[in-house]
C-alpha cells in the first residue's frame, strides 16, 4: 500500500530487462563491499531502465505507465504506447484489440460506455499485486534492491491486519466513560466493516456494494497507517485520526519527541535572577530545590561522617538525603533502596551507614551541575557550574555568564541538570566547566566577560579623576578579594603632599594583589572611542582613550567596553585567560563583580529626569538646525515638482528626491546629537553608560535629549497608507519631513500624535522582523547541525564523519582550533606577544643585541623546530630543500612551516626597526654580520649616550627573544585541535547562531547603480541548499587594462547583449506587386565605435540564425550597410499573427502586410552579439580609478573567454555555474568564499566555513544542506528519519532490508549509546594474539597473589 | 639645592605653556618647556594638590630614590617616609610610578620617554644625551615653584 508503485513488471512477473542487462545489474549489485547508497543507486537505475521498456522480452506483454487515478486505486495503462504515439504507421496491437472486444457486450446495453472506451485501462486490485508479487522469482527481488530471504515483496502487503497491544492504545477513562485512542477506534472501524463484507458475501448481495465496501476497508486501512493519504478528499468531520505515522512524524513525533528528546529526571527550571557575589562559574540553588535534586554518593571513609548526617537529617532539611541504596549483596543482588521520607528510619540507617553503600544526597555547595538556556544556539548555551545552595526560589548566576546564555531577568526561566555519576561529573566540568568556556569557539573572542553595570563601574573607577586616600583604596582592596588574599599595597602615585593612590591602581591590585601573584599582565590597546591624532603618541590621548599594562600595572587608559567587556581580544580578562590560564581570568573577572556592585553601591549610579534635560542653547540649535533641512527639504520638494532636481546616477527622479531629503534629515540628527553629546556634563549617566559601552549608544541619548529622528519602515521613509498620503492629517502628495515620518522632538519634550503612530510603526516592524527571522534561522541551523553533526578529527589529523568518509585531511587546513586564535585566525598576536615577553625579562642591564645577532639568535632558537619540518620526498622520503615549492614536495606540514616563517619575518622586522634607529642615531647599522675583522662592533668606539639611545628605543635582548620564540612555539602548539574534537557540530553552531542576529537586507554596491545583491539569511539559504538559480548572480570579470575606461566599455559592450535596434539608422519597406522589402540600414560608425568585431555580414546571419522568424538566406542580401529583407508569399512562415485565429486569413495582401509589420517589429529586438545568459553588465570603478565589468546573470564560460578579461581570475557568485564550469574545487572556494563575504561582519573564523564547503563538496558534486544532499552523504535510516519525511524513510528502510550501522551521532542517541565523537572517539584495541604466546583471552593471573602463592610453595617444597 | 647624587636622574627648570583643566576636575595637563626650550614635558597633575597656573615656573627632578643619602630604597617602601629627611621635603609635589615607554624624537637627536604615576601621565622629550640616564624603571617626580 504504502509501497512504491513496483514498476516495471509484467504478467509474467519478470522483471522487464533482457537477460544481459538482468546479469550484468546482478553482478553489480552482488559486488561485495557495496555501500548502501550505491546499491540504491543501482535499484534506480533498474527501474528506469525498466519504465521505458514497452514489450516484456519473456511473454511478449505490453508494458505501459502505472498510474494512479485515485488516492488507493492502480492501474495499468498497458497499450501507452500505441495511444500516444502519433506516427501514421501505428499498428494496433493484438492484446489491445482483444481487450477492447471484451466491451462488445456491454455496449450493446450502454451506449455510455463506448464514450469512455478510450479511458479502459487494467485496474491492478490488490489481490492481483499480491499474486503477481507472489510469482516474482528470487533473483528478480534482488534486482528490486529486497532481499528474498527475509522480505519478499508479498510480505509488503497486509494480508492480516495487525493490530497493536493496549498499551501502545491506552484507552483513557473518565468519570462515567472511557475514551479510546485513535488506533482502537479505526481498528473497531475496520472489524465492523469486514464483518459487514463477509455478510454480505455470505447473502449474497450485489457485486457493486460488496466492490464498494471492499474500497472502503481498504480506505479504513490506510487511514490506520497514515491518516493524511495524499489525494484524499475527506469529509472535513473534526479532526484527522492519529495513524501510525503521524506518531512517528514531526517535532513531537516519537523520532524527534521521544527518541532524540527526552524528558529526564534529575533536573529543574524556574526563573533567574542576578548575583555578583556569585563566582561567574557558580549557580545559586534555591534550598527547595536543592532538596528534591539529589546525587548518588558513595559512602566511604572520608565522607562517612558527612553523609551520616545526611542520612540522619532526612528528605525535608537541606543537607540531607532521599534515599539510601544499600550495597550489593553477597549473592551480586542490588541492594535495597531505603526511602527517608518517614523520621523514624532516619536514625536506624544513619547508624546502620557502610562504606559501599550509596547515599541520594541533597545537593550541596561544589556539587556540578548543567545549566541551560533555550534556544540552544551554540555549545555555550548548556555549561556547567558548581553548586551555592541558597534561600529564596531563583537561580542565580554571575551577570558575566549572562551573554553566552543570551539571558537577561525579565522573567527568563533556565534548566537544571543533575549529572549522576562521577565520570559525567568529571566530563561535564572539564569539557562544559564555565571556566573552559571562556571564549566563544567561534573565533574565540572571550563571550563571557563583564557587562552592564560592571563596565560602568570600570569605567568611572578607573577615570584619572580618582584619588583615594590609604583608608579607602585598602578598602576598595578587600571588596574584590575575599579577605583571604595577602595583599601588596603598591606605593601611592601621590606621596606629597598627602599619600594618594588612583583609580587605575585599583585595577592593578585586580590583577595582581600581590607580589607572589604569577599573573603579568601586558597589553597595548585601543579603547572604545579611541581616534588617532597624528604626531600625537597615542598614549597621550586627552580622552585617556588607550590602554597601556605593564606587568599588570595601569599606566593609561579608561576601562570600557572594549577592555573589559566581551567580544574583543584586547580584553584584560583575555589576555589573563591566555596568559595565565582560565583560573586566574575567572578570578579577575569575580574581583570585578565585587568591586563594582560594591562601588556603584557606595557611589551610587542612576539616571533621571535631569539627565535628559536639554539646554536652552541645545533647543535652540535644535530648532535651527530642523528648521534648515525643513527649508532644504521644501526647496528640494520645490525644485522636483518643477522637474529640476538633478538625476542622480541609476535614479528616477523621485528615488534621487527621497535620497536627497533622508541624507538631509539624517545629518540633523546626527549634528543635534553630536551637538548634545559634546554640551552634556560628563557626569550625565546616559552619556556615561554610552562613553562606557554598557547600555546604549550615543544616538539613544540624543534620541532622548535631542530630537528622535527620521523613522524608517522597510528601508524607507514612511509610506502612504492612505490616499498620496502616509495619514489623513497631511495633505496629499506632501513630501515634507514632518508628514513622511520625521520625529523633530525628543522623548523628553514627547511626540505628536502622528509622530507617535509613525515611531510605533517602525517599532512594530522591528518586532515582526524578529519573529520571523527565528523561524527561519532556526530551520536553517538545524538543517546544518543535521549534515555537519559526525564530523570530527581522528588521531591522524584528519577530518571524518562517522562512517570514515574524509572530508578535510587537516581542518582547516592548519590544524588549528579557532577558539585558541589569538590574533584574526592566526594563533598569535605577535606585537602583543613580543611585549610580553619584553617585559617579564625586562632586564636595564642585559646586553643589546645588534641587528645581524638578533636574525642570527632567532634562527638558532627556531633550529630545533625547523629539524621537525625537514622536507622529505614523498616517495623515496630522499631529503629535500627546506623551502622546496615544487609540486613533488609539498606535504602536509606546510602550515607549520609557514607558522615558523612568520616568526622570522617578525623578528626580521625587530632587527630592521634597530637598524634604522642605529642609523638615525649616526652608528653603523650592522644589518649583516662585519665580514672583516676591523669592522667588528666595538663598544667603546661609539658615544654611550647614542647607544643608550638606540636602546631605549628598539633593545632587543637574547632573554627577550628566548621567551618570545618560546611563547609563540607554545601557543602554536596548544592551538592544534585535539583527536575527537567535534569539529563538524561546533562549525554548525558558528555559522548557525551568527545567523540568527542578521538582518534581511540587500547591500548595494557602492558606486554603482542599481546593483544590489542579496545579503543576509536568504543569501546563506541559496548557498548551503545550493541552489541552482539565485536571485542575483553576478560575474566579476578583472580586465587585463584596468586603467583605460573604454577598454572596459569594448567589453562590457562584448559581454552585454546588443540588438540589431541599436545600431540602426532606420527601417524601410518597399512594395511591389507581389513582395515586398524590408531595408534595414546599419549605422556603420556606431557599429565600429562599439568594437564589437561584427559586420553586416554577422547580422545577416544572425537573421537566418533565428529559426523562429524563417527568413532564408537566399532572402537576404547586402548592399554596402544596408540589408535588404525580401518578403514574398513563399517565404512564408509564422506572419507574425497571434493565435489560431489569424491561420483563417486567407488574402494574400493582408497576409504580406502582417508579415512586414512583424518583422518590422520583431527584427530590432534581435540580438547580434553579447551572451544569452548575461542579463546585464556594470563597470565598476574603485578608488584607484581601476575598472573591473561586473555581470548580471550567467555564463562565466563565455566571459572567461572574452577578450580583454583575465580570464583565469573570473568568478562568479553561482555556486553551481561554478561547479558546472571550473569543478568541484572551484565550488569549493566559491562556497566559502560567498558565505565569508555575507557573514564577514559576523568575525566567523575561515575554518568553520571551510568545513561547510568542504562537506558539501567532498562527494564530488555540490550537495546542498538539504534533505536530498544530506541522503547522499550518509546512509543511516534513523539520521534521515530524524531528520526530515521520517515515515518515507522508514518505509524504504524496511522494502530495502536496510541495516544502520549505528555510528552516526543521531543514530547513537536514539539507542542510547556513546556516540564516536569528543571523548567517544577512541577505543583502547589490544591484540588477542601475539606470537609465540597463548590467546590472552579468560581470566588473567594476578600478579601479587599469585607470586605469594608461587612463593609460598617454593618455601614449602624447602621446608 | 641638593648635591646632584646619582639617584637624580634629570633635573630641570621649565615654565608652563599651556594648561588644560576642562577634562577632569580635579586633574589638569598641563605643558611646559625648559629655559633652552629643548626639553618639553606634557604633565597630569592634581591641581587640587598643586594649583599651578600659566607662566608659572617649575623645578622638576626626576630620582630613583627619595633618600637623600642616594641608596636605593628597595624593599623600604612608601610607609617608612615619614620622620627621616628625604628629598621630598624640599619640594612641593612629590609623585612615584614608572617610566614605560621610550620613543624616537622627531629628529635623530631627541628621545621622548613617557612616565606613568599611577595613570597621571608625563612626557618629556629632549636631547638624547640629557635623557639617557632614565630607564624603564620606577622613579619620583618632584615638583616645586
Amino acid at each position: 500500500m504504502a509501497l512504491d508503485i513496483l514498476e516495471g513488471w509484467q504478467d509474467c512477473a519478470k522483471v522487464l530487462l533482457t537477460s544481459t542487462e538482468r546479469r550484468a545489474f546482478l553482478k553489480e549489485l552482488r559486488r561485495p563491499g557495496i555501500d548502501n547508497l550505491k546499491r540504491t543507486q543501482i535499484c534506480k537505475k533498474i527501474n528506469e531502465q525498466c519504465r521505458k521498456a514497452k514489450i516484456c522480452p519473456y511473454c511478449n506483454a505490453h508494458n505501459g505507465q502505472i498510474r494512479k487515478p485515485a488516492a488507493l486505486k492502480l492501474v495499468h495503462d498497458k497499450y501507452q504506447a500505441y495511444t500516444k504515439s502519433n506516427a501514421k504507421s501505428k499498428v494496433e496491437p493484438a492484446a489491445l484489440t482483444a481487450f477492447r472486444s471484451t466491451f462488445d457486450e456491454i455496449k450493446k446495453t450502454n451506449t455510455e460506455v463506448d464514450k469512455h472506451l478510450k479511458k479502459a485501462m487494467d485496474d491492478l486490485n490488490p489481490l492481483r499485486v499480491l499474486n503477481l508479487f507472489k510469482m516474482i522469482s528470487p533473483s528478480d527481488c534482488e534486482l528490486l534492491g529486497i532481499n528474498p530471504a527475509e522480505g519478499r515483496p508479498e510480505m509488503f502487503l497486509w494480508q492480516y491486519v495487525p493490530a497493536p497491544p493496549v498499551c501502545i492504545r491506552p484507552s483513557v477513562a473518565q468519570e462515567s466513560a472511557s475514551t479510546e485512542d485513535d488506533l482502537t477506534t479505526k481498528l473497531a472501524e475496520i472489524v465492523h466493516i469486514s464483518s459487514l463484507i463477509r455478510a454480505a458475501l455470505q447473502k449474497g448481495q450485489p457485486l457493486q456494494t460488496i466492490v464498494e465496501q471492499w474500497d472502503y476497508l481498504q480506505l479504513q486501512i490506510a487511514l490506520y497507517i497514515n491518516s493524511d493519504v495524499p489525494n484524499l478528499q475527506q469529509v472535513g468531520n473534526g479532526k484527522p485520526i492519529r495513524g501510525f505515522c503521524q506518531r512517528l512524524k514531526g517535532k513531537q513525533g516519537r523520532f524527534r519527541g521521544n527518541l532524540s528528546g527526552k524528558r529526564v529526571d534529575f533536573s529543574g527550571r524556574t526563573v533567574i535572577s542576578p548575583d555578583p557575589n556569585l563566582g561567574i562559574d557558580q549557580v545559586a540553588i534555591p534550598i527547595l530545590v536543592a532538596k528534591n535534586l539529589t546525587y548518588p554518593e558513595r559512602v566511604q571513609d572520608h565522607n562517612i561522617k558527612k553523609l551520616r548526617k545526611c542520612v540522619l537529617n532526612g528528605s525535608d532539611v537541606h543537607p540531607g538525603a532521599q534515599h539510601v541504596i544499600k550495597k550489593d549483596k553477597d549473592n551480586g543482588e542490588p541492594g535495597d533502596t531505603i526511602s527517608l521520607k518517614f523520621p523514624q528510619v532516619r536514625k536506624r540507617q544513619s547508624q546502620q551507614l557502610t562504606v559501599g553503600d550509596v547515599v541520594e544526597r541533597h545537593l550541596e555547595d561544589g556539587d556540578i551541575v548543567l545549566f541551560n538556556r533555550q534556544p540552544s544556539l551554540h555549545k555555550l548555551s548548556i555549561m556547567s557550574h558548581y553548586v551555592k545552595v541558597r534561600p529564596w526560589r531563583t537561580f542565580r548566576l554571575n551577570e558575566c555568564v549572562c551573554t553566552p546564555y543570551n539571558a537577561d531577568f525579565d522573567g527568563d526561566e533556565m534548566n537544571l541538570h543533575v549529572p549522576q555519576t562521577e565520570e559525567a561529573r568529571t566530563e561535564a566540568i572539564n569539557l562544559m566547566g564555565v571556566k573552559n568556556n571562556l571564549s566563544t569557539p567561534k573565533n574565540g573572542e572571550p563571550i563571557i566577560s563583564a557587562t552592564q553595570d560592571f563596565i560602568t563601574a570600570a569605567y568611572l573607577l578607573s577615570s584619572k579623576d580618582n584619588f583615594f586616600d590609604r583608608k579607602t583604596f585598602t578598602n576598595y582592596c578587600m571588596y574584590m578579594v575575599d579577605g583571604n588574599e595577602h595583599l601588596d599595597v603598591p606605593p601611592p602615585a601621590i606621596l606629597k603632599p598627602q599619600a594618594l593612590w588612583t583609580g587605575k591602581q585599583v585595577f592593578s591590585i585586580l590583577m595582581r594583589p600581590n607580589k607572589q601573584s604569577p599573573v603579568k599582565v601586558n597589553l597595548d590597546a585601543k579603547c572604545r572611542d579611541y581616534k588617532a591624532k597624528a604626531g600625537m603618541c597615542p598614549d597621550m590621548d586627552p580622552n585617556d582613550g588607550w590602554l597601556v599594562v605593564r606587568n599588570s600595572e595601569v599606566m593609561c587608559g579608561r576601562m570600557d567596553k572594549t577592555t573589559v567587556g566581551s567580544g574583543k581580544k584586547d580584553s584584560i580578562f583575555y589576555i589573563i585567560l591566555r596568559d595565565f590560564g582560565p583560573d586566574a581570568a575567572v578570578i579577575a573577572m569575580n574581583r570585578l563583580s565585587k568591586i563594582s556592585a560594591r562601588y556603584l553601591t557606595n557611589e551610587g549610579f542612576s539616571i533621571g529626569i535631569s539627565d535628559v534635560y536639554p539646554s536652552a542653547k541645545l533647543t535652540d540649535r535644535k530648532n535651527e538646525l530642523v528648521t534648515k533641512a525643513y527649508e532644504e527639504c521644501d526647496d528640494l520638494i520645490r525644485k522636483f515638482k518643477d522637474g529640476k532636481l538633478e538625476k542622480a546616477t541609476g535614479c528616477n527622479m523621485e528615488e534621487t528626491l527621497e535620497n536627497e531629503i533622508s541624507g538631509k534629515l539624517s545629518i540633523v540628527r546626527q549634528l543635534a546629537g553630536d551637538y548634545c553629546i559634546d554640551t552634556l556634563s560628563k557626569h550625565n549617566s546616559p552619556l556615561i553608560m554610552a562613553k562606557s559601552g554598557s547600555k546604549g549608544s550615543s544616538i539613544n541619548v540624543a534620541q532622548m535629549v535631542a530630537v528622535v529622528g527620521q523613522q524608517i519602515i522597510g528601508g524607507q521613509r514612511v509610506p502612504d497608507g492612505f490616499q498620496d498620503r502616509s495619514l489623513p492629517h497631511f495633505p496629499k502628495n506632501a513630501r515634507q519631513p514632518l508628514s513622511k515620518g520625521f520625529v523633530r522632538n525628543s522623548f523628553f519634550t514627547g511626540l505628536t500624535p502622528t509622530e507617535f503612530l509613525f515611531h510605533a510603526i517602525s517599532g512594530r516592524e522591528g518586532l515582526v522582523d524578529t519573529a520571523v527571522k527565528t523561524a527561519e534561522t532556526g530551520y536553517m541551523s538545524r538543517r546544518l547541525m543535521k549534515s555537519l553533526e559526525d564530523l570530527s578529527t581522528q588521531y591522524d589529523d584528519t577530518v571524518r564523519n562517522s562512517s570514515g568518509g574524509i572530508v578535510q585531511f587537516q581542518f582547516g587546513a592548519d590544524k588549528l582550533d579557532p577558539v585558541d586564535m589569538e590574533g584574526s585566525a592566526v594563533p598569535v598576536h605577535f606585537d602583543r606577544t613580543w611585549t610580553h615577553a619584553e617585559n617579564l625579562t625586562w632586564n636595564n642591564d642585559d646586553r643589546c643585541l645588534l641587528p645581524y645577532e638578533i636574525k642570527i639568535e632567532c634562527e638558532k632558537l627556531l633550529a630545533n623546530q625547523k629539524s621537525k619540518y625537514a622536507r622529505k620526498g614523498l616517495l623515496r622520503q630522499e631529503p629535500l630543500e627546506y623551502l622546496d615549492q615544487s609540486d613533488y614536495a609539498i606535504d602536509e606540514l606546510e602550515s607549520a612551516r609557514d607558522f615558523v616563517a612568520t616568526i622570522t619575518k617578525y623578528v626580521g622586522g625587530l632587527a630592521e626597526k634597530m637598524a634604522k634607529a642605529r642609523m638615525r642615531a649616526g652608528l653603523k647599522d650592522f644589518v649583516d654580520a662585519p665580514k672583516k675583522s676591523n669592522e667588528r662592533h666595538d663598544k667603546s668606539k661609539e658615544e654611550t649616550a647614542r647607544r643608550d639611545q638606540v636602546e631605549r628605543v628598539a633593545k632587543v635582548s637574547q632573554a627577550t627573544l628566548k621567551m618570545f620564540v618560546s611563547l609563540c612555539l607554545d601557543k602554536y602548539a596548544k592551538a592544534h585541535v585535539e583527536p575527537g574534537h567535534a569539529v563538524g557540530a561546533v562549525g554548525a553552531q558558528s555559522i548557525g547562531e551568527p545567523g540568527t542576529q542578521m538582518t534581511l537586507k540587500t547591500f548595494h554596491f557602492a558606486g554603482v547603480a542599481g546593483m544590489s545583491i542579496t545579503q543576509g539569511v536568504p543569501r546563506i539559504k541559496e548557498i548551503i541548499n545550493a541552489s541552482k538559480v539565485i536571485s542575483t548572480p553576478v560575474i566579476t570579470c578583472p580586465l587585463l587594462n584596468r586603467v583605460e575606461e573604454t577598454a572596459a566599455k569594448v567589453v562590457k559592450g562584448r559581454i552585454e547583449k546588443t540588438y540589431i535596434g541599436d545600431v540602426l539608422r532606420f527601417i524601410e519597406d518597399m512594395w511591389s506587386a507581389k513582395a515586398a522589402t524590408m531595408c534595414l540600414s546599419v549605422d556603420m560608425d556606431l557599429l565600429n565605435s562599439m568594437h564589437l568585431g561584427i559586420t553586416v555580414g554577422h547580422m545577416a546571419n544572425a537573421i537566418v540564425a533565428n529559426k523562429k522568424l524563417k527568413i532564408k538566406s537566399n532572402d537576404i542580401s547586402l548592399v554596402n550597410d544596408c540589408i535588404f529583407v525580401r518578403i514574398t508569399h513563399e517565404s512564408g512562415g509564422n506572419m507574425g499573427a497571434r493565435g489560431p485565429s489569424s491561420k483563417k486569413l486567407d488574402e494574400p495582401g493582408s497576409d504580406l502586410l502582417l508579415r512586414v509589420n512583424f518583422l518590422r517589429r520583431v527584427l530590432p529586438t534581435l540580438a547580434i552579439s553579447g551572451y544569452p545568459d548575461a542579463t546585464r553588465a556594470i563597470i565598476q570603478k574603485d578608488k584607484n580609478d581601476e575598472h573591473t565589468v561586473l555581470v548580471e546573470g550567467y555564463g562565466i564560460k563565455a566571459c572567461m573567454t572574452t577578450e580583454g578579461v583575465i580570464g583565469t581570475k573570473c568568478t562568479t557568485n553561482s555556486v553551481m555555474e561554478c561547479f558546472q564550469v571550473l569543478g568541484i574545487e572551484a565550488a569549493r572556494t566559491t562556497i566559502a568564499k560567498e558565505i565569508a563575504g555575507v557573514m564577514g561582519d559576523m568575525g566567523i573564523d575561515p575554518r568553520h566555513m571551510q568545513l561547510l564547503a568542504d562537506v558539501m563538496t567532498y562527494k564530488g558534486e555540490v550537495l546542498g544542506i538539504t534533505r536530498f544532499g544530506l541522503s547522499k552523504m550518509r546512509d543511516s535510516v534513523l539520521q534521515l528519519a530524524s531528520f526530515e519525511k521520517t515515515p518515507d524513510h522508514l518505509f524504504d528502510a524496511a522494502a530495502g532490508m536496510k541495516t544502520d550501522q549505528i555510528e552516526g551521532v543521531s543514530e547513537c542517541i536514539i539507542m542510547g549509546q556513546t556516540m564516536g565523537v569528543g571523548t567517544g572517539g577512541f577505543k583502547v584495541v589490544q591484540s588477542l594474539e601475539k606470537p609465540n604466546q597463548p590467546l590472552l583471552v579468560g581470566m588473567k593471573t594476578t600478579q601479587f597473589e599469585d607470586a605469594w602463592r608461587w612463593e609460598q610453595t617454593e618455601r614449602k617444597k624447602l621446608r | 639645592m641638593a648635591t646632584t647624587t646619582d639617584t637624580q636622574l634629570l633635573e630641570e627648570n621649565l615654565t608652563i605653556t599651556t594648561l588644560d583643566t576642562s577634562k577632569y576636575d580635579r586633574v589638569s595637563r598641563l605643558g611646559a618647556t625648559s629655559q633652552d626650550s629643548l626639553t618639553i614635558m606634557t604633565l597630569d597633575i592634581n591641581h587640587d594638590l598643586f594649583p599651578v597656573s600659566i607662566g608659572e615656573s617649575l623645578h622638576m627632578v626626576l630620582a630613583s630614590s627619595l633618600s637623600l643619602d642616594g641608596t636605593k630604597d628597595d624593599g623600604r617602601g612608601w610607609r617608612d617616609l615619614g620622620g627621616e629627611a628625604s628629598l621630598a621635603d624640599m619640594f612641593d609635589y612629590v609623585c612615584h610610578g614608572k617610566i614605560y615607554k621610550f620613543e624616537d624624537g622627531d629628529g635623530g637627536d631627541t628621545i621622548k620617554a613617557y612616565i606613568s604615576f599611577g595613570g597621571l601621565l608625563m612626557a618629556l622629550e629632549g636631547p638624547y644625551k640629557k635623557l639617557t640616564p632614565l630607564r624603564v624603571d620606577y622613579v619620583y617626580l618632584l615638583l616645586k615653584k
